[in-house]
Order: structure tokens, then C-alpha cells, then sequence
């Protein structure tokens, strides 16, 4: 015979009164040091280039404080973005200085990490996560050219790089398939600005009931504000973001879920990528009012965007199938 | 949130001076009734934490506190003990930020709630002065926050324990002093760079009745 566990019904308004409890303190990546800032990335300014390569389930990003690296000497900001087609990203972010035989150093400031783990609920996620880098840690670069793209060695591991703009060229937003590879490449820079949010895509987003506000890499700023309850509010908002040279963010993202996780989200964001060969950039907004959170992740429903002028519809899977591959494919 | 808590610590000292006025010319007089009649007590006082994490690093937290204990019994009885305190000063010597200021000035949100549900004694010292001791469970939270800042935050358990005197003035109301400890070795949150040991320590005066 089979028994079954019936709890009291005083237990059972113990237990939503203990869940609330844990909610209230759930910053997974541990308790902090006193005075530790929250965004400690700065901006680099105008005079940047972003640099890209397709691997076989992630893209490379480089965005280096340099209009035309390999050319000379150069020095500035140094961020490495390595970012899963599943959403989850690694990354690095610190200055570089090389010589005008290209060869140089790195000084890494700090790294980040994003998990994207849906098997788990909020309360068990990880959460991105920053890691202070005290030293700095040091890579040896090496930059060159190669016609129009990018070779960069960081401590002897050697690639070659597309420049963003050439991406950019190739897209297009007239069809389906074009804005779908639209949409891949701005959730890149979207998971990118993400991973910088401590706690984000956990429970730790409580913090957030303070609102903060990050630099992004290249210009511009966002802000997380999140308001509390039985039901949590986050507005993810992007004032002229440009975490990647040739795209800016701009916009409001709103979720509202439970305490399991699950809710819809709504308003939108738009994205300007400045195209190399057209005076008038590509404008491309996501609409976020028939997607539906499940679990605390994007789990059902759809994504409305506007191409360039061009309504289409694309399924919420797309969000975790993130890549550049159809317009840069792996080895170019 | 300080405005909130200090309105019902306002309303008991209010009913506790009513109390005190509309029967001042009773003598407090001894009786077995009153003196093992449930109290409640509320008060203010000063709440330090000293914890250490999984890193090494050391914290100390410098607090000012909003009390309430609870006492029910006999010779014997239940004890209850409850905090809400608003730390003031911080320290991190020797690692971080190396972080020593106002965390009042620094921090947006500065809060934590402590709380001892205890095994107690009574002990009549002499007329009209009691002493109370009890230990117990003890759970305490606290969060740091700001727009600004990382957060600091725990939610850890362990033992505690509470001595109060307690004087009566009247027939039915009492001041008091306490102090209350407790060694936490639990933290809660399963996060990384845990609280490894935590403990607070409160001194506090208060005000109560019993009947």
C-alpha cells in the first residue's frame, strides 16, 4: 500500500510563508564584499570596431578600442564575449595595448558567466555571475590583417575575424529567414548586456528592487528594476545601448511572473544597425506582448517583429538557437 | 520601514503609560498571579553581528534595534524574542574593498530581522525584580542593498539565548533590560562564499506589561 503525505493545514501555510522567506535573500553568487560596485565595466567611447567568427555552437565576439586594429599600434578597451546558441555567455572585459608589429597584452579586469539552465527552477539557477580579477589577468595578443578581416591570437590560440559591418551587409530583412537571422544576431548583444546583470535569470534579480544601471561596452546605458511581491515586475530598460559598435538598443522589456517562474512579458525593443553601404541604418523591433515565460525563461507563444517595415512572426524557440551561422558560416 | 516599526513601539509605550496613569495609585504588590502572568515587552537597544565566510573574509555590522519578547509561564515557561534592527556601520577589514563607513550613508536598503523562540526560567530576585533566562532556535535575516552596490545578504540559523531583568513598577507594567546572543552556523541559502559562522549579540532597554 501506497501512503500518501497530506501536510496540516499548517503546513501548508508554513511553507509559501518559508518560500518567501528564502526569496527574500537569493543572490546565488554568495554574499559580497561591503562596497563591491555592481557594474564595474566602463565605457569605451566612440572610437571602437566589433569583430565576429561562427564556431559550431557559439559566436566570437571581440570588441576592441581601436578603429582599425592590426594596422599599427593601438591600446583601449578589450571585451571577448563568447556566446552559446543556447543564450549562455562567457566573458571577458579589460584594455589591451600592442605595438605596431601588433604584438601585445591583455589586462582582463573581470569576467562573467552566464548558465542558461532551464532543467532548474529560479530558486536553483545560478544566475550571471561577475569575477573580479585581482591581479588582472594577462594574455599575450598578436593583431593582424588579413584583407579586410581581423587575424588575433590571444596566448597562441590564433583566429580570423569578420569585421561586424560585413555581417551586417549580408543580412537581409525583406524575408523570413533574414529577420530570423536578424533577430539571432541582436539577442546576442541582448544576452551579452545580460550577463553583466548579477543574479540575472535567477532568483538574485530581487536585488534589483534598488534599480541599477550598467554602462553598455560601447555607448549608452540600461537599467534593471525589479518590484517585488507574490507576483515579480522586471523592466529591463536600454537607453542608446551599444554593446556591439553597429548596433544600438533602445526600449523597454516587461515580465511579470509568479513564484514559479511563469507570467507573460510585454512592450518592446528597438534595434538600429548601421549598415555599411546605405545612409539609412536597418531598424528592427521586437515585439514582446505574445511571449510567455515559463520557468522563469522564454517557454511558449511568439516573437512579432518588424523588419525594416516588414511584419513577421517568429516561434519562441528562436531565442535559444542563437547564432550567425547562416551569414558567417564556421571556418570563414 | 524605520517609521512603521517605531508606530507600534510608540503605541505600547503609550498604552503602558496609560496603564501606568489611570492606576498609578495601585502599590505594585507582590503576587503569585501577576508575577507568573504572560509579559510583553518592547524596547530599543544596540545589535552588533561579527560573521565569517567561506572566503576568509570577516564582517561586523553595527546596529540599531527594535525589540519585543514575549513570556509565558511559571518557574518554567516559553520564551519568544524578536528583533527588527537597521544597521548603521560596517566593516570588512582585509579583503574586498576593505570596506569601513556608514552603511547608512551607503546603502539604500539596510535591514535584518532576528528572532529566539526559547526554553526560559524565571527567577524572583527580590520583590518586584525578575530575572528571565531562556535559549533556544535562532533565525535571523539581514539584507544590504543598493542601486549601486553588491548585495550582502544571509539568512542563518543556529542557537540563541536571552537574559532579562525585569523590574515592576506597577501592577501591571515593567522596564527592562536584556542580552541576547546566538551562535549561527547555518546559512540557509544555498549561495556561494557562505555565512560559515555568524553571531549577534543585542543590548536593549525596554518597556512591557504583564497581567
Amino acid at each position: 500500500m501506497a501512503y500518501s503525505m497530506r501536510l496540516s493545514p499548517f503546513f501548508r501555510r508554513l511553507l509559501p510563508a518559508l518560500s518567501l522567506l528564502a526569496l527574500m535573500a537569493c543572490d546565488k553568487s554568495g554574499v559580497h564584499d561591503l562596497g563591491r560596485a555592481n557594474d564595474t565595466l566602463s565605457t569605451c567611447g566612440a572610437v571602437t570596431s566589433t569583430w565576429v567568427r561562427s564556431l559550431d555552437e557559439e559566436t566570437e565576439i571581440f570588441v576592441l578600442g581601436a578603429a582599425n586594429p592590426g594596422t599599427r599600434a593601438d591600446s583601449g578597451c578589450f571585451v571577448r564575449a563568447l556566446v552559446n546558441q543556447d543564450s549562455s555567455v562567457a566573458m571577458e572585459a579589460g584594455s589591451f595595448q600592442v605595438n605596431a608589429t601588433g604584438a601585445g597584452s591583455t589586462q582582463i579586469l573581470a569576467t562573467y558567466r552566464f548558465l542558461f539552465q532551464p532543467d532548474r527552477g529560479p530558486l536553483q539557477r545560478e544566475g550571471a555571475r561577475r569575477f573580479d580579477q585581482d591581479p588582472p589577468i594577462t594574455q599575450t595578443i598578436q593583431l593582424g590583417r588579413d584583407a579586410a578581416r581581423l587575424t588575433l591570437s590571444v596566448d597562441g590560440e590564433a583566429r580570423t575575424l569578420t569585421g561586424l559591418p560585413e555581417v551586417i551587409r549580408r543580412l537581409d530583412p525583406t524575408t523570413q529567414g533574414g529577420a530570423e537571422d536578424i533577430f539571432r544576431l541582436v539577442n546576442i548583444m541582448f544576452y551579452m548586456s545580460q550577463t553583466r546583470v548579477q543574479g540575472f535569470g535567477a532568483t538574485g534579480m530581487t536585488m534589483y528592487v534598488t534599480p541599477s544601471t550598467f554602462n553598455g561596452i560601447v555607448a549608452g546605458t540600461y537599467r534593471v528594476a525589479v518590484q517585488g511581491g507574490l507576483r515579480i515586475g522586471t523592466d529591463l530598460t536600454y537607453t542608446g545601448l551599444r554593446d556591439l559598435t553597429d548596433i544600438q538598443m533602445d526600449g523597454n522589456q516587461h515580465t511579470m511572473v509568479d513564484l514559479g517562474g511563469n507570467g507573460p512579458t510585454s512592450e518592446m525593443l528597438l534595434f538600429t544597425l548601421d549598415h555599411p553601404d546605405q545612409p539609412d541604418p536597418i531598424l528592427y523591433t521586437i515585439f514582446y506582448d505574445d511571449l510567455d515565460v515559463i520557468n522563469g525563461a522564454a517557454g511558449g507563444g511568439e516573437y512579432t517583429v518588424d523588419s525594416d517595415g516588414n511584419m513577421f512572426v517568429l516561434d519562441w524557440m528562436l531565442a535559444q538557437d542563437v547564432h550567425i551561422r547562416n551569414v558567417l558560416p564556421v571556418g570563414e | 520601514m524605520t517609521m512603521r516599526l517605531i508606530s507600534p513601539l510608540l503605541a505600547t509605550c503609550v498604552a503602558a503609560l496609560a496603564l501606568t496613569l489611570g492606576s498609578a495609585l495601585v502599590p505594585a504588590a507582590a503576587s503569585a498571579d501577576r508575577i507568573n502572568a504572560p509579559s510583553h515587552d518592547a524596547g530599543l537597544g544596540f545589535h552588533t553581528i561579527r560573521f565569517r565566510t567561506e572566503d576568509g573574509d570577516v564582517y561586523s555590522l553595527h546596529a540599531l534595534t527594535l525589540t519585543f519578547d514575549y513570556w509565558v509561564g511559571r518557574t518554567y515557561g516559553l520564551m519568544l524574542h524578536g528583533e527588527a534592527y537597521f544597521p548603521m556601520r560596517g566593516a570588512q577589514p582585509g579583503s574586498g574593498e576593505d570596506y569601513r563607513g556608514s552603511i547608512r550613508r551607503d546603502y539604500e536598503q539596510h535591514w535584518g530581522i532576528d528572532g529566539s523562540m526559547m526554553f526560559g526560567m524565571h527567577h524572583e530576585l527580590a520583590e518586584n525584580l525578575h530575572l528571565y533566562t531562556g535559549a533556544g532556535v535562532h533565525l535571523q535575516v539581514f539584507r544590504i542593498n543598493d542601486a549601486a552596490f553588491s548585495t550582502i545578504e544571509a539568512v542563518t540559523m543556529g542557537i540563541g539565548g536571552v537574559a532579562r531583568l525585569r523590574y515592576d513598577f506597577h501592577r501591571h507594567a515593567h522596564v527592562g533590560g536584556l542580552v541576547a546572543a546566538a551562535v549561527d552556523p547555518l546559512d540557509l541559502i544555498k549561495h556561494r562564499n557562505r555565512v560559515v559562522v555568524l553571531f549577534p549579540i543585542t543590548l536593549a532597554v525596554s518597556v512591557g506589561t504583564h497581567f
